[in-house]
């Protein structure tokens, strides 16, 4: 059987690491293959090689024709569908001018089919988020043969997609399989490769642990075979006394995707808090830090530091680390110190030499490289940016800590510190909410875990007593509960 | 610990053409009288480019702080002559309108998140139109009381008293843009608002009070013009804009390079007039003197981009 595109025994290393290992997968014409693996799995690796972003070190990657369809869509949100659709193609020109006529022409033949006919007109800001990635899809393929050789590739393209849409990009996937190309759809969502996929792959440590048909495989056998011997965390160090008196209350907090959730934080604990995109796990972070203001409901601190909305009360590290927690163009010292200026104050002025006694203490405490607090923040790699950003807040020591995806984009030395950090911020009566939308990295850190699924919180466990895959089961929604 | 040659370019280069001018007309240009022409010539200059400067640290625009410094130079002589009343009052009355101005700028911009440049392109043009409403098109200049023009002429030490105010301003801007809380605020506004708010910092605040701290410093600029002069002129608003934001940005290209800073911006005022006066010494065209200015606009902003840039570039070590 010839294959609409395949990869063999490709090989890729970043210095010693191994990010793909001989992997070699086929996928076939009309059929929908997924490919999914945890995080650091080698998939994003595999996809940037199959894009050609990346040479690899060996093997190859054999397709007539290829069309990509990214996370971030590439849609101008202003223009209209059609406009959109042309974006990337030469005019249609009639004498000195854009045949526009002609051009909706072309968008009505290629979205028709894919149910975006009257949409034409629409500015793609009017569009669902669904409606969005079809288009995108349609203009991905544009020009492409769309013969049994050409394959299309899809990362994670229904991320961000809110449950009740995926359908509408179901059902283009499949119009697009029907005429016989094939399809390479890179996912989180465990459900849709139980729905949607006809063959799956799973990578696991950059080597191909599973490639099949779907067949009647679980959303529990999938998440076995992504965590395969790693289904127990790693023995928790062994927590000292029982957890303190409670720190945060947040109660029936609503949003724009989460809804009713009750949740408490209390002295010297860290809590997980999990869910995959569209869980409302990426909202809840603002919402408790007081960063955001809710739809309803309250979050209130309890040591009598009132509402929790008063600036800077509860310490918050958002996830997009480059744009809202970094403070570009200046220095790691005024990075670090910025929560802290007011306590620094001494005869009406910033005491210059108390700031600097502290730059240096928290770049001394929390491992930052290079130890020079005069540094530019640019300057240093993503995990001791993170460490500024963590040490910003260990320096005011708020009664509580929300960080969204602390170890996301951190090399591994640089995680552990950050890890040890929290639990010593922790062990000092701190209250910690650590937010992630994959458990597997911080899972061991927590005393206590959440899931989210939905906008609600599904499951509440001592961390002792879940493993990743148990969580990863929770997100999912399997049925299955946590012990 | 990065070079310090770069963050005193400009000051050498004023001194440099100090140097040259002194040379080539030692008996024009390198006299006392120039000098305090230019010193005193600039002084308001300098104060309403420290006024311009101020927002823009959090990356604000006021457009209207030339309007605002021609509205109070008339009010400032009309307030005496006109309404009749005694000049202490009439030159509060004229930074409480700066203050005003200043705080429905903050009401637009920050509260109602306005974008600044058109707001304050918008009350600029109305007060350029309240400027000839008032003067009723026509300079102010009979009776002016002296109380009004000493503050304006006055000496003390051979200086006089407008190069003071300037010093003054600038001491206290310096003062609390690099040692008080506020300060370090709007520069951490500038570089991301969004951190800063995420951080605990009140950004609306920090550039709420940046806001009414330059429509009052371009009040106090306009009282000062008219103090010098005995007059206040419709018009004389017109020339006072484009230098100011000249200076403004000039002053990312000095002491604390990339960074708005008032040093630098008396820096580069200076640097303006020494240039223009001493080209028009050596003979040059009126025109001239507006190619100098955007001329070392351009090649001084880019000159700081430029430096800024391969900082960055160098350390390209991001994730």
């Amino acid at each position: 059987m010839s294959s609409a595109l395949a990869v063999e025994k490709l090989t890729k290393h970043f210095g010693a690491t191994t990010a793909l290992d001989q992997v070699s997968l086929q996928v076939a014409p009309g059929r929908v293959h997924a490919l999914i693996g945890l995080n650091g799995s080698g998939k994003s690796t595999l996809v940037k090689c199959l894009s050609g972003f990346l040479e690899p070190d060996s093997g190859t990657v054999l397709s007539e024709e290829s069309a990509f369809v990214h996370q971030d869509l590439g849609l101008a949100s202003s223009l209209s569908v059609t406009e959109n659709f042309v974006l990337g193609r030469p005019p249609v020109m009639r004498g000195l001018r854009i045949d526009r006529r002609a051009e909706r022409e072309l968008a009505r033949r290629a979205l028709a089919p894919v149910g975006l006919a009257d949409r034409l007109d629409h500015p793609v800001s009017a569009l669902s988020t669904a409606e969005r990635v079809v288009l995108a899809i349609a203009r991905a393929l544009d020009g492409t043969t769309t013969s049994a050789s050409s394959a299309l590739v899809l990362d994670e393209p229904t991320s961000a997609l809110p449950a009740d849409e995926i359908g509408i990009v179901t059902r283009a996937i499949r119009e697009h399989a029907g005429r016989g190309m094939g399809i390479l759809f890179i996912t989180h969502r465990l459900q849709e490769v139980c729905d949607l996929a006809d063959d799956v792959s799973v990578l696991r440590d950059g080597q191909l642990v599973h490639s099949g048909p779907v067949g009647d495989m679980s959303i529990a056998d999938l998440v076995a075979t992504m965590t395969g011997t790693r289904t127990r965390a790693a023995a928790p160090p062994a927590r000292s006394g029982p957890r303190g008196e409670p720190v945060l209350h947040a109660t029936s907090l609503s949003g724009r995707q989460i809804q009713d959730v009750d949740l408490t934080l209390h002295a010297g604990e860290i809590v997980g808090v999990f869910g995959m995109l569209g869980s409302g796990v990426e909202e809840l972070g603002g919402l408790l830090a007081g960063r955001e203001r809710p739809a309803s409901g309250r979050v209130d601190l309890v040591d009598g530091a009132g509402h929790a909305r008063r600036a800077g009360a509860i310490g918050y590290i958002p996830s997009d680390r480059p744009n809202k927690a970094v403070l570009p163009g200046l220095s790691v010292r005024e990075n670090l110190c910025l929560p802290s200026l007011r306590g620094l104050v001494r005869r009406g002025r910033i005491d210059r030499s108390r700031e600097h006694a502290l730059a240096r203490r928290l770049v001394t405490d929390m491992g930052v490289q290079p130890r020079d607090h005069g540094a530019a923040i640019l300057a240093l790699s993503g995990g001791n940016q993170q460490k500024v950003v963590l040490g910003r807040w260990l320096a005011v020591a708020p009664p509580a800590i929300v960080a969204e995806e602390i170890t996301q984009g951190v090399d591994v030395p640089a995680k552990e510190d950050l890890l040890a950090q929290v639990r010593a911020y922790a062990a000092r009566g701190g209250a910690v909410a650590l937010l992630a939308l994959e458990p597997e990295e911080v899972l061991s850190t927590c005393d206590r875990v959440v899931v989210l699924r939905h906008g609600r919180l599904v499951d509440a466990a001592p961390r002792s007593q879940t493993s990743v895959s148990e969580v990863l089961a929770a997100m999912h929604g399997t049925g299955d509960d946590l012990p | 610990m990065t070079t310090a040659l770069p963050r005193y370019a400009m000051l050498l280069l004023l001194a440099a053409m100090v140097l040259t001018f002194s040379l080539l007309r030692p008996e024009t240009f390198a006299t006392v009288a120039n000098v305090r022409t230019i010193f005193l010539e600039s002084s308001v200059l300098a104060i309403l480019a420290m006024a311009a400067m101020v927002p823009l640290i959090a990356k604000d625009f006021d457009l209207s702080i030339a309007s605002v410094l021609g509205f109070v130079s008339l009010l400032a002589v009309g307030l005496p002559t006109r309404q009749e009343l005694p000049v202490p009052v009439a030159l509060v009355a004229c930074l409480a309108v700066g203050v005003v101005i200043g705080l429905v700028h903050a009401l637009l911009i920050v509260r109602w998140e306005l974008p600044s440049v058109v707001v304050t392109l918008g009350t600029g043009t109305i007060l350029t139109g309240l400027s000839l409403w008032y003067s009723g098109g026509t300079v102010i200049y009979e009776g002016v009381p002296e109380q009004l023009t000493r503050l304006g002429n006055a000496e003390v030490l051979g200086i006089r008293l407008p190069v003071f105010y300037m010093a003054a301003v600038a001491l206290i801007l310096w003062f609390v843009l690099e040692k008080r809380p506020w300060g370090r605020y709007l520069y951490a506004t500038g570089a991301s608002e969004i951190t800063a708010r995420l951080a605990g910092v009140d950004t609306a605040k920090a550039r709420a009070a940046a806001l009414v701290v330059a429509s009052s410093l371009a009040a106090l600029a306009g009282i000062v013009l008219s103090a010098r002069l005995g007059s206040g002129s419709p018009t004389i608003a017109n020339d006072f804009f484009l230098p100011a934001f000249a200076g403004a940005f000039l002053s990312i290209a000095a002491f604390k390079l990339g960074f708005f800073n008032p040093l630098g911006v008396i820096c580069a005022v200076y640097l303006l007039a020494t240039g223009v006066n001493g080209l028009s010494m050596l003979g040059a065209p009126a025109w001239v003197e507006h190619v100098f200015n955007g001329l070392a606009l351009v090649v001084a902003v880019g000159l700081a981009h430029v430096s800024s840039g391969t900082a960055r570039t160098m350390h390209k070590g991001r994730n």
